[in-house]
């Protein structure tokens, strides 16, 4: 491989695991943007919603590109009503007691969560054999491999509606609204839980989404949540708490930062590559990168 | 609403607890032996796998007349979580062999929970056999009260680099550069340091020779230098997911680099079940293997690796091989104690030697331990994956199958 070459691939690579990281934190940072939480379960979301997603792909088609995929929209569907539940029977009832409560709660479920996936569906690794895992599309020398491709395009489409449902919807205003002052907000007469509950839907049905994508290619097991959101929440920070675009930016920036630390440096220090530059955003720009010191959503 | 808060607390205690607790039901007739291994935590699986062996041992001990020399007594399996920080496994092993009267313990499997959780079993003279593999835990400052059942964590970079020069004699591929990636902790390091010696030592040219992060979620970066190094042989020592993830990286590169893997991750059951067909050709080096020659030689042993299939649903691997060996050989030794007092049964497995019976199941069908605890007999074997299961290619000694040119 040349130069050119191995640039290229790093950052192809980076950009690919970059979606996914992307997609994991969208919704972590509509949760934070909108109502003020950080999920600390939002890990075992994903875990949940890649265990619907093995379940329901081994229901009935055989193994192939659209039996492996139809379980997207279903498992993110599912997803969105245990995350209304989770609004309704949790948070909201937690929320009676301030912010603490919410946030020991969501530590809780995170324990909690790895413990009952391993009672529940034992401490086994699970990956459904479909012909998306290894397969890429080769351009020149440079390999886009399926799973992560398809996991980035749909980050980036999300986003996109995501942006529109924010600036376009009557609920999008009103979560703006909300995320600004909610006393004003409830004032003016929107009902800021019904907001708590479709964001919280939101963003719960998109880690299921992301789950869902991810399976095709990477083991379902009780801790896997937390290889991917640890990630996640350090690119919303690095991209600013509460933006949704910026969080998928902050995700592609991390994805490329691990790949090109990996080609050029030692691949034994992409992860702590990625904790330097929170390190430093921390103490340079705290607002994060994308951020104007404003809750933007 | 403090109710409900109430509850939720309880039953989040109670679900973190549920495997952290031991059982037991103490009786005259009955005598105590502990598994600790990791039952949560992302290595909860090694765990399954010997809980699963080591109840199949203990009903067989126990259906063929329990322990002969104590007057038919019946063993009790007392199963505690080894966690998965050393932290755990020393306050888990502190509990167990302070709450309970235990003959003997096998377990902990890894070595940094092994090594962390060793100094209790010596505080309270139990011996523990366990299939951790790490240098380190045999030698002369050990206490005495540990058995290595499995092979040296050195012998597998031998057995790895002997398969090499095996298959470049047989195929004549003309391997000279190699890559090795190894996972960065202890297990990772201490195999690698195995590999890279030996594979100087035997001429080979490394073009590549890294840690990777245990918690990586994309290979991609590492298939990239892999192939900048023009390796054309990898020796990687990982665990199952970072396993996966190579490969498959290794495939959608298009690459022919040939992986001999270091164990764990290469030879467990879901890297068959994920790769379907595409696992067949893929070899590693394991600790054991269910078609050793040994294993086929004796009907009683295929009847016990069937007897796991069949209740399990998986072929037997590597971590139950090994704890139906174990189980085996502390119940060899109570029986040879006639005691289950564990300073007794701690003496009867510094003498033992046995060529039958459970025990057996490790290759080469014969388990005694040295005056530092480890196996003196035990060699690694080389597996090829073929019609989705590990096959034993290698060394010929114990060798069942022809190795398929990878």
């Amino acid at each position: 491989m040349n130069a050119i070459n191995v640039l290229a691939q790093a950052v192809v690579n980076g950009l690919l695991i970059g979606g996914v990281y992307a997609l994991v934190a969208v919704g972590l940072n509509l949760m934070f943007g909108v109502m003020k939480l950080v999920n600390f379960a939002h890990g075992e979301f994903l875990m949940m919603g890649m265990y619907v997603a093995v379940a329901l792909a081994g229901l009935a088609l055989p193994a192939s590109f659209i039996g492996i995929y139809w379980v997207a929209v279903p498992a993110m569907l599912i997803m969105a009503v245990v995350g209304a539940c989770f609004y309704l029977l949790l948070l909201d009832r937690a929320a009676k007691f301030g912010e603490s409560p919410q946030i020991l709660l969501t530590i809780g479920l995170s324990i909690g969560g790895q413990g009952l996936a391993q009672v529940l569906r034992g401490s086994d690794f699970k990956l459904v054999p479909n012909p998306i895992n290894g397969a890429a599309l080769h351009l020149g020398s440079i390999y886009f491999q399926v799973g992560p491709a398809i996991s980035f395009i749909v980050a980036i489409a999300v986003t996109i509606v995501m942006a529109w449902i924010l600036r376009s919807t009557r609920f999008g205003k009103s979560a703006r609204a909300v995320a600004e002052s909610v006393e004003t907000a409830e004032m003016l007469g929107i009902d800021a839980r019904r907001v708590y509950m479709i964001t919280t839907a939101i963003a719960i049905g998109l880690v299921g989404l992301a789950g869902a994508l991810v399976i095709p290619y990477h083991f379902t097991f009780p801790n896997v949540g937390q290889n991917f959101v640890v990630v996640a929440f350090l690119a919303i920070v690095i991209a600013g708490l509460g933006s949704v675009i910026g969080a998928v930016f902050g995700g592609l920036l991390l994805g490329v930062m691990q790949s090109l630390t990996a080609a050029y440096l030692d691949i034994d220090l992409s992860t702590a590559a990625i904790y330097v530059l929170f390190l430093a955003v921390l103490l340079l720009r705290p607002q994060g990168l994308f951020s104007r010191g404003q809750r933007t959503l | 609403m403090h109710k409900f808060l109430a509850a939720l607390v309880v039953a989040g205690a109670s679900v973190l607890t549920s495997n952290a607790g031991s059982f037991s039901a103490h009786a005259a007739d009955q005598i105590n032996i502990a598994i600790i291994v990791p039952l949560s935590g992302p290595n909860a699986t090694v765990g399954e796998q010997a809980v699963n062996a080591a109840k199949l041992a203990v009903a067989d001990v126990n259906d063929t007349g329990g322990i002969k020399s104590m007057g038919g007594a019946k063993l009790n399996l007392i199963i505690a979580d080894a966690t998965n920080d050393p932290q755990g496994a020393i306050n888990t092993s502190e509990r167990v062999l302070s709450q309970n009267t235990v003959a003997g313990a096998y377990g902990l499997a890894l070595s940094p929970l092994t090594t962390a959780a060793l100094p209790a079993f010596v505080k309270h003279h139990v011996a523990v056999i366990t299939s951790a593999i790490s240098d380190t835990l045999v030698t002369p400052n050990n206490g005495g009260y540990l058995f290595q059942i499995a092979p040296k964590g050195s012998a597998f970079g031998n057995q790895q680099v002997e398969f090499l020069k095996f298959l470049n004699a047989t195929y004549k591929m003309g391997i000279s550069k190699a890559a090795i990636l190894y996972v960065n902790n202890p297990y990772g390091i201490a195999t690698k340091n195995g590999v890279e010696q030996l594979a100087k030592n035997a001429g080979l040219e490394i073009g590549l020779d890294s840690a990777y992060p245990g918690d990586i979620t994309d290979a991609s970066p590492l298939v990239s230098k892999i192939e900048q190094s023009g390796a054309q042989v990898l020796f990687p020592v990982s665990y199952i997911t970072d396993s996966s993830l190579i490969l498959t990286a290794l495939r959608s590169a298009n690459s022919h680099v040939l992986v001999i893997g270091g164990g764990a991750g290469f030879i467990w059951p879901p890297i068959g079940k994920s790769l379907g067909d595409k696992v067949n050709g893929l070899t590693s080096v394991a600790s054991w293997n269910l078609d050793s020659k040994n294993v086929v030689a004796d009907p009683k042993l295929v009847d016990v690796t069937k007897r796991y299939a069949s209740a399990y649903g998986t072929f037997m691997p590597e971590q139950a091989g090994e704890a139906y060996a174990g189980i085996s050989v502390l119940a060899a030794a109570i029986e040879a104690a006639k005691s289950d007092d564990p300073a007794k049964v701690r003496d009867a497995l510094a003498t033992i030697d046995l060529k039958s019976g459970g025990g057996s199941l490790m290759q080469p069908g014969e388990v005694a331990f040295d005056a530092n605890g480890a196996n003196r007999y035990v060699q690694p074997v080389m597996i090829q994956w073929q019609s989705g299961i590990p096959h034993t290619v290698f060394p010929e000694s114990v060798a069942t199958s022809k190795v398929v040119k990878p």
